[in-house]
């Protein structure tokens, strides 16, 4: 578990955490686990800014929370995706899309300088 | 900004956000402890690294308290812009609520800041809750209390007590020259700590020195700021000379702007120290004696508390004051316990008053103006939820795509605050402009210099806030809860806005409901109204057992031309002589005081068979002092005995004798006969002592209207040669004549007391009626009852606006139902009256209602109201005649628009 492995860019954790939650509601740690899982250990979301950011997506509207019982009977709060939040994954794919490939034409240009 | 984030944090929702946060952080630590333990941690160290990659905690917090906070704001910010935006796209609508909503939180902010202003508002000086009134009473009569006397206040002054400093006043209406006129105005008597006392400073001069307690040749006076005001800002006034009860006084200082003494709103226009108290000082309040008479009780004291004590500590304080005083002069001490007390903030008197009686008015009034908001409300309610259905599809789409209730309503609502502030704005415009014509009316009938001002302060603001948060839940709040009830299938049908069943509406549906309680609580405005005007009518014809044609009174004070007794008495036998000879008066006569004005004199009366018995608690009576032919002039019937004759005028006169009034003798002997019995008369305030025979019985005679005194009170009349009084009311009764000759008369009657002395100031000249009219007493019943004829007025334009407005919509909604009628062959008669009908069936009902609610607020309005039942029939069916007259003027334009419905274009609509 390395240290800062590859810094975040903004708006990159909104879209991982509304990935991470496609299929089931989860809480802060199984949020955070699932991440670091799905990018194969890439990324590694600290709980200094994973919880604003779950707040902030909340406040969006993406996701709701409820409380909940987790797998050993603690109270736990879930958040899960609305469906404003589904919708909202399409659009963060595809502006992901668009700065990837700016991105990848941008290196490439320079490489060949 | 930080600063509205922090506010909004612990306004909103803090704590539950901040348990949930807590919570969350607690499990995230749990649990990443447990992951770590399992692969292999012992416990302490999985702690500490779980710990370790929370970071920390509360920059954490923060983080997510700012997400949380700044999307509110956000949300806030965004709910208002859309509501802004929503108002401005729909001006008519804005401005008709806004017009609404300025009636009806203006009424009440109206009535709140009169609260304010008598009630709540502190008095303009420093720390006014550290002030006290310092009360003297009676051990053995508990009921009489009294004032102090300049060396009783000296000592009190000087004694150690919880007090760091007291002082002294009292109220003197004086005579002020300016050019040929005498002025009466009220000057307050000062000792020469009270500014101090009350931590004022001047706004422009020097306060009293101690040296001007004690009477002397170089007299001064501070102006009020609005007496510098009516000499328009005089830059030069201080050092001037005023001319006051001919005596002449030099300005040093101007009080500042908004002080009032001790007491709110009413406000003394000079200030004058201690020391001219022997020049001018009224004979009604000294009965001639000096200030500085240990048996003169002329003084009224405030003190300020030292910081931190309460009255009690003060009272207990006052004890050993109290015996010392006893023992040192136990003549003028005997018997008398100090006490301190709250200040009365309207009233300067003997005994310790709260201002609590004016409350029950007030809330009365409040909860007028309350009703009429709530029509308001209502009305604009009906407006919001008619609006609201042409947005029901924008709302159901809205919920149908997973948009929460809670901010569809929260929109709805920000809207309505929108509204409401701009309501609330214009409403303190409303109250502003109607209080300060209110005040201003009051000041042409108060003796006093009225010092109001109708800038709102901070109580006001929020009393606006609160009247608006209030319509908000009534208007608002109420329809956006309806509004975005889940009801989808409904709503998302082509023509919402149609009857389902294409029925006509049901008598009873939620639009009409509020129409009915608008019509009903209208009538109930205007039944209360009709109680008030009828009271005020016949306040206006009171028969007060004097005659109020023909007369004319006029008030002289010899002291304010500086004339001793001897010098008064023959003023006043001359001009009563000069006065007789003028062709047209029929008879002439003085008293010392006058029914309805100022001043009134008190007695107890003992009956001398019950002298001995000391179980006899004395009669209080009003006590007057006449010349001989008092009771012929003002047409007071002689019921036994005799009257007073000229010669009992006369100081040499030395027989004691007294007239009763009925009540008086009915009280005092039932049954028997008054004349020839003997009385004890003790003058209130200690003037006047003496057993007097009684020679004759007069009628009754009523003194006010309103108030505590409003229940007509035994009199005792005595001659004036028993008892001499400077200040004197001059009765003339003249033959009946037309308005021409009374101005005359009166003309006559102001030549004739100027030639006789041009040094007497003639004070005032009116008709009997014209006092009458221009008393406190009249302006009360009559105020109070405009007051409610424009609530009443507004209520009931309010409800005429809804049932148009309802009628008008269910027109509109039903314009192809109406066409299809006609199409059928419905004629435009018979259409109209369908649609009149269903205005009319409202009204009735709400009539029923509105009659019921009427009844219910006669038994309220009861004990403020004059000579009138809670229960007129009269005032019932006028109401309810013009509730319905107007109901169906709002019902019949609407009718008229549907009976000229074109079928053809009715079918097309839509």
């Amino acid at each position: 578990m390395s240290e800062s492995r590859t810094e975040l860019l903004r708006g990159t954790l909104d879209l991982l955490i509304l990935r991470a939650l496609t299929l089931n509601r989860d809480h802060g740690v199984g949020i955070a686990r699932r991440i670091h899982q799905i990018s194969k250990g890439t990324f590694d979301v600290k709980p200094g800014s994973l919880f604003p950011a779950l707040h902030r997506l909340e406040e969006k509207g993406w996701l709701s929370s409820e409380w909940g019982e987790s797998e050993n009977l603690r109270r736990a709060k879930y958040y899960k995706l609305t469906k404003a939040g589904r919708k909202q994954i399409q659009n963060e794919m595809a502006n992901w899309e668009r700065v990837s490939t700016a991105m990848t034409w941008a290196i490439e240009a320079t490489s060949k300088g | 900004m930080p600063r509205i984030v922090s506010f909004l944090r612990n306004s909103f929702r803090k704590k539950r956000m901040e348990q949930d946060l807590d919570d969350e952080i607690r499990f995230y630590l749990e649990r990443t402890a447990q992951d770590k333990m399992a692969s292999g941690m012992s416990e302490g160290e999985a702690r500490r690294a779980a710990r370790l990659q929370l970071g920390s905690v509360d920059s954490l917090k923060d983080a997510v308290r700012d997400i949380r906070t700044g999307a509110m704001v956000e949300r806030i910010w965004q709910d208002f812009r859309f509501a802004c935006r929503a108002l401005r796209n729909k001006p008519a609508f804005t401005a008709a609520a806004v017009l609404v909503l300025a009636l009806g939180i203006g009424a009440n902010s109206a009535v709140f800041s009169l609260i304010n202003a008598f009630l709540l508002k502190p008095l303009a000086v420093t720390k006014p809750e550290e002030l006290a009134g310092l009360y003297s009473r009676d051990t053995k009569n508990p009921d009489a209390w009294r004032a102090f006397s300049y060396p009783n206040y000296l000592d009190i002054r000087d004694s150690q007590t919880a007090f760091s400093s007291v002082t002294a006043h009292n109220l003197a209406l004086v005579g002020i020259k300016e050019d040929d006129n005498t002025r009466r105005t009220f000057a307050a008597v000062v000792s020469s700590n009270y500014f101090s006392t009350l931590g004022v400073p001047l706004f422009e001069g020097r306060s009293f020195r101690a040296g001007e307690e004690k009477p002397g040749r170089d007299l001064t006076a501070i102006a009020s700021y609005s007496f510098w005001r009516k000499t328009g800002e005089d830059p030069h006034l201080i050092g001037k000379h005023l001319r006051i009860n001919d005596h002449l006084f030099t300005v040093i200082g101007i009080t500042p702007k908004g002080f009032t003494g001790t007491t709110v709103l009413a406000s003394p226009e000079l200030y004058l120290p201690l020391g001219a108290y022997d020049f001018v000082m009224n004979d009604i309040e000294t009965h001639g004696k000096p200030l500085d008479a240990r048996d003169n009780n002329a003084l009224f004291l405030v003190g300020r508390l030292k910081p931190g004590l309460t009255l009690q500590a003060a009272n207990a304080g006052l004890a050993v004051v109290t015996s010392r005083m006893g023992r040192a002069s136990p003549a003028e001490n005997k018997n008398q316990m100090l006490s301190v007390h709250p200040l009365s903030r309207l009233s300067i008197s003997t005994n310790p008053s709260s201002d609590n009686d004016l409350w029950a008015p007030a809330i009365l009034l409040l909860s007028l103006a309350a009703v009429v908001l709530l029509i308001a409300s209502l009305n604009l309610a009906n407006m919001m939820m008619a609006k609201g259905a042409v947005r029901r599809k924008e709302i159901a789409i809205r919920l149908a795509i997973g948009g929460s209730r809670r901010r569809i309503v929260q929109q709805l609502v920000t809207e309505g605050l929108v509204l409401a502030i701009l309501g609330g704005a214009a409403g303190l415009f409303v109250a502003s402009w109607s209080t300060t014509l209110l005040i201003g009316s009051l000041s042409r009938v108060a003796p006093i210099d009225l010092v109001y001002d109708s800038t709102p302060d901070a109580r006001l603001l929020a009393g606006v806030l609160v009247f608006c948060g209030m319509s908000v839940i009534i208007f608002a709040l109420f329809p956006a809860w309806r509004l975005s009830r889940p009801k989808t299938w409904h709503d998302l049908k082509e023509n919402a806005g149609e009857d389902v069943a294409g029925r006509p509406r049901r008598l009873f549906s939620r639009g009409n409901m509020l129409v009915i309680a608008q019509l009903s609580l209208s009538l109930m405005m205007l039944g209360a109204a009709g109680l008030f005007i009828r009271s005020a009518t016949r306040a206006a014809d009171v028969q007060p057992g004097f005659s109020l044609d023909n007369e004319i009174i006029g008030e002289v004070d010899v002291s304010l031309a500086n004339q001793d007794e001897v010098r008064g008495r023959q003023a006043y036998r001359a001009l009563l002589e000069q006065l007789r000879q003028i062709p047209g008066v029929q008879s002439v006569s003085m008293a010392a005081t006058v029914p309805f004005g100022l001043f009134s004199l008190g007695a107890s009366v003992l009956p001398s068979t019950s002298f001995a018995s000391k179980e006899n608690r004395p009669m209080y009576a009003r006590f007057n002092i006449v010349t001989g032919s008092y009771f012929q002039t003002l047409g007071i019937p002689l019921l036994r005995g005799r009257a007073l004759v000229a010669a009992e005028n006369m100081p040499e006169s030395k027989s004691h004798v007294a007239v009763v009034d009925k009540l008086a003798a009915d009280k005092l002997w039932p049954g028997g006969n008054a004349v020839g019995q003997q009385i004890h008369l003790d003058e209130s305030g200690g003037g006047y002592a003496q057993t007097c025979e009684i020679v004759g019985v007069v009628g009754n005679v009523r003194e006010k209207i309103v108030g505590d005194e409003a229940k007509p009170l035994p009199h005792v009349y005595i001659p004036l040669g028993q008892h001499y009084q400077a200040d004197m009311q001059i009765h003339v009764k003249v033959a009946a004549s037309s308005r021409d000759a009374e101005r005359w008369m009166l003309d006559t009657i102001r030549r004739d007391i100027r030639a006789a002395d041009p040094r007497l100031p003639l004070l005032s000249l009116k008709t009997m009626r014209g006092h009458l009219e221009s008393g406190a007493d009249i302006w009360v019943v009559r105020t109070g009852a405009h007051i409610l004829e424009i609530f009443g007025g507004v209520a009931l334009f309010l409800a005429m606006i809804g049932l148009y407005g309802v009628n008008a919509y269910t027109v509109a909604r039903r314009t192809r139902e109406i066409g299809i009628r006609m199409a059928i062959g419905a004629d435009p008669a018979s259409t109209l009256r369908m649609i009149l009908g269903e205005g009319l069936r409202i009204t009735a009902v709400a009539v029923g209602l509105g009659l019921l609610l009427a009844l219910g607020i006669g038994q309220v309005l009861t004990g403020f109201l004059f000579e009138v039942r809670g229960i007129e029939p009269v005032v019932l069916l006028v109401a309810a005649a013009v509730l319905t007259a107007v109901a169906l003027v709002a019902s019949y334009i609407p009718a008229r628009k549907a009976s000229l419905v074109d079928p053809m274009i009715a079918l097309r609509y839509e």
